[in-house]
């Protein structure tokens, strides 16, 4: 896996370095990819902070979802930086698997509370039977 | 000249989408309350991934090789998919929640479920 990604990022750097001499404003391009991959990492820091303290457990599901999401940001920063566009794939995935979590955590909160009121219900019906 | 144009339209969706998400990452930080949170998140972060991928697909249709179906394809289908599943996720969030009285903020005004505005 290490191997790999170095084998990428060093073909992603003789990739610019090709590129650099067609291109004009490649230097400024790079400067702000990097501007931004620091940047996606303070945010998820942030989430970070937020999943660690928070009163409440859908706080935790929320701030998890949004890392997940920025992790997707990171990915897709990290391609364009590597001038590789095969994490553009792994892309989809991760955005189903952060929904898919979202709504298992969401279903993990509710559950006590949909089963009471299901029972309640139950018991109305059985006393207008 | 294209080059230029293309390189200039990636440098303004960059700046675009990483708004958005810092703005997204902020707000989760900085908000008092679940619901507070969830409105800066949800919003800011559907608008940051699109931005961040149609830059991504411009960046990379510029390559001599590129696959530009397969990068259209991926693209439209992670923005359509962000924006189908990101309200529906904030939804059932927002939802189990309330059911599990999470704290609210103490400026809070009015509890539209309890004290139902009357007609």
């Amino acid at each position: 896996m290490l191997n790999l990604l170095l084998a990428s990022a060093t073909a992603g750097h003789e990739v610019a370095h090709e590129a650099a001499e067609h291109g004009l404003l490649d230097g400024v391009v790079t400067f702000t990819i990097d501007i931004c991959i620091v940047m996606i990492a303070v945010g998820m820091l942030m989430c970070v902070i937020r999943l660690l303290k928070s009163p409440h457990l859908a706080d935790r599901a929320l701030a998890s979802d949004t890392l997940g999401v920025e992790l997707i940001g990171m990915v897709i920063l990290l391609g364009m930086r590597f001038m590789t566009s095969a994490f553009i794939d792994g892309v989809l995935i991760l955005s189903l698997l952060s929904f898919a979590g979202t709504v298992a955590m969401a279903q993990y909160i509710a559950r006590p509370h949909l089963r009471h009121k299901q029972v309640k219900s139950n018991e109305k019906l059985e006393d207008l039977a | 000249m294209l080059n230029i144009i293309l390189d200039i339209l990636v440098i303004a969706f960059l700046i675009f989408g990483i708004f958005f998400m810092f703005v997204a990452a902020f707000g989760l930080l900085r908000l008092p309350d679940v619901y507070h949170r969830m409105h800066a998140a949800t919003k800011g972060v559907t608008l940051g991934i699109s931005g961040l991928m149609i830059a991504a697909a411009i960046h990379h249709a510029q390559a001599h090789d590129a696959n530009v179906v397969n990068i259209i394809a991926n693209v439209v289908l992670v923005i359509m998919f962000q924006f189908i599943a990101n309200p529906v996720g904030s939804h059932l969030l927002a939802k189990a929640a309330k059911l599990d009285n999470a704290p609210v903020w103490e400026g809070q005004i009015a509890d539209e479920e309890h004290n139902p505005v009357s007609e």
